[in-house]
């Protein structure tokens, strides 16, 4: 059976709207306009037992909206979703034990306190035994460099810190599913570089399954072999992250530098010019013309280096976003 | 499950809360303490220049016994996390209860019950020397049965006044700003509750009315409990009116906050 199993999930949200100054301001009072946003449409997609799986969109794509909804937060308008074996949204205390959600922009630990009393609420809120927590807590502040840290209030530690203690906090009761929205958001190199070891090393080690948003695409390839790709509430794309350069025709990039000054636009029938200066050029263009137009520009230009790319990974999603806003 | 362990963690937490800022916790205790002054004032000099014994029934020792008490059952009670609930259901702070296998409801209430420990020790060390003083000055008469209803009713009082605001705070998920809103309930709640003076100096028939109320049984009978005011037969039938008004609000309660969850859950927090 799927670990987790969405069907056609469908949520829409009434807002309101207002102009900007007083006079709109003194309108909406009196009359406001119900508007319906439909953060996500009709979305499908299975995940199977300790899969880690990246869900990618751009800002408002409907993300945490799903996040949300297969967490229990938020009922559906429509669909179905089944997690684990529980229907999310009736909330029973069973599913609650068996998942966790972090979210990189929320706090859940007590501000005022150490983390560690937050970390012993969640213990006996999950009814952790002792040994269990004594070691879960002893590995986890290990793994991630903090057990200096615990018993400092939360309102004093960095941003970076703090995450770890969420993440200490979410997995205390070890979950076998773990929703992480944006965990890394606003950490330092080091800091999101620790805390993609360390989710990798949980999963690996626990067969977790894990459901990961990120806008730093470092963040799912390494950590996820496959990725779910919404925008404007709908599915764009299931599959492996690396073959999403498959859907664009196989496009190429060839980097170009020259001994001496050559003028762009000499260059313009070869391919798309991406970027570039007299000294240095960058062109896109498909694959099957890749052999004629090497031939033709190694022969024709005063060549010193040159290189071969694949479009990178972002490139090739800003696409898909832009390919469904449009059409 | 281990119930117990969860709520004596929670209750921990809540006293430790209320002590992480030092100089708050003192400045709150010491704030208690104005309002009881300037009453104090106001009382002496109108019954200095009234030439009566007793105005509203109550005699000029009565009525600074009653302020006196009074503004420390007031401050017993608060709840003050009006804009803590508020704010977790504007901000989606709620969303992180949700998903835990623990009740909001248990969850704030023992809470609640934590942050008030250390007040309610303060208090009651507070109540004995004032209990002492004005029983030594003849002004209460003091009675072991009293006593201890007393006792039982400031829990009932603490209990209610938490189910009222609870009540009041639902509110939060149709209002989107709502700190007024909330002065302005706790003000009203006070002054119904009898927390500023005697409830006799609206009149009879306000008092009356009243009695169909469950503010008077916050902060308003526990004191007369105390002070001697109400009859022994009212004492014992307000005590069951005050588990009635308990009972009530929980169902109430419960049920605003069922149906206000749904529609946040609806909507997205």
């Amino acid at each position: 059976m799927d670990f987790i199993r969405v069907r056609e999930l469908h949520k829409t949200f009434v807002y309101y709207r207002k102009g900007a100054g007083l006079k709109n301001s003194l309108k909406n009072l009196f009359a406001r306009k119900a508007l319906v946003k439909e953060a996500v449409k009709s979305v499908s997609f299975d995940i199977g037992p300790g899969e880690c799986v990246g869900f990618l969109g751009p800002n408002g794509a409907g993300k945490t909206t799903t996040l949300k909804m297969l967490s229990g937060i938020l009922y559906p308008t429509s669909g179905e979703a089944n997690v684990l074996g529980y229907v999310p949204w009736e909330r029973k205390n069973e599913f609650k034990r068996l998942f966790s959600i972090v979210m990189g922009q929320k706090n859940q630990l007590w501000w005022d306190l150490p983390a560690s009393e937050s970390i012993y609420l969640n213990k006996c809120i999950y009814d952790v035994d002792d040994d269990v927590y004594r070691r879960s807590l002893a590995e986890l502040s290990e793994m991630l460099e903090v057990e200096e840290l615990l018993d400092v209030q939360v309102r004093r530690l960095s941003l970076g810190e703090r995450m770890k203690m969420e993440l200490i906090a979410a997995l205390i009761h070890r979950p076998r599913l773990l929703y992480l929205d944006e965990p890394t958001i606003g950490l330092d190199f080091p800091s999101q570089k620790k805390v993609r070891e360390f989710l990798k090393y949980y999963n690996e080690q626990f067969g977790a399954t894990i459901l990961l948003t990120s806008h730093y695409m470092k963040d799912v390839e390494d950590l996820c072999k496959r990725t779910i790709i919404i925008n404007e509430g709908n599915l764009l794309y299931d599959g492996e992250l690396h073959k999403i350069n498959d859907l664009f025709n196989e496009q190429k990039i060839i980097r170009l530098h020259f001994s001496e000054p050559v003028a762009e636009q000499r260059l313009a029938k070869f391919g798309k010019i991406v970027s570039g200066d007299e000294y240095n050029v960058v062109l896109e263009l498909p694959k099957h013309r890749l052999k004629e137009v090497s031939r033709a520009v190694l022969d024709s230009f005063p060549i010193v280096d040159w290189t071969i790319e694949d479009v990178p990974i972002e490139e090739s999603i800003s696409m898909l976003y832009r390919k469904e806003s449009v059409g | 499950m281990n119930r117990r362990k969860l709520y004596t963690a929670v209750f921990s937490m809540g006293v430790q809360h209320s002590m992480e800022y030092r100089v708050h916790f003192f400045l709150g205790l010491i704030g208690a303490m104005f309002p009881i002054l300037v009453q104090y004032f106001i009382w002496t000099a109108v019954y200095q220049h009234s030439g009566q014994d007793a105005l509203f029934s109550y005699s000029y020792g009565q009525i600074i016994m009653y302020t006196i008490l009074a503004g420390l059952v007031s401050k017993l009670i608060a709840t003050q996390f009006e804009h803590q609930i508020a704010d977790d259901i504007k901000n989606g702070g709620l969303n992180k209860y949700l998903i835990k296998p623990i009740s909001y409801f248990g969850y704030r209430l023992i809470s609640f019950f934590g942050q008030k420990a250390i007040y309610y020790g303060i208090t009651v060390m507070l109540l004995v020397g004032i209990i002492w003083f004005a029983a030594s000055g003849g002004v209460l008469k003091v009675e072991a049965v009293r006593l201890v209803l007393f006792a039982i009713t400031l829990w009932g009082a603490l209990l209610l006044n938490f189910l009222i605001a609870y009540c009041i705070c639902a509110s939060a998920f149709y209002l989107h700003e709502i700190s007024y809103f909330f002065v302005i309930t706790s003000l009203l709640v006070n002054i119904l509750s009898g927390g500023m003076f005697p409830l006799e100096i609206f009149g009879d028939s306000v008092v009356k009315a009243l009695q169909y109320t469950p503010f008077p049984y916050t902060i308003y009978f526990p004191v007369n409990v105390l002070s001697g005011k109400t009859e022994v037969a009212a004492m014992y039938q307000g005590l069951l009116i005050q588990c009635g008004w308990i009972v009530l609000f929980f169902l109430l309660s419960r049920f605003a906050w069922h149906v206000s969850m749904k529609k946040y859950s609806a909507v997205g927090g």
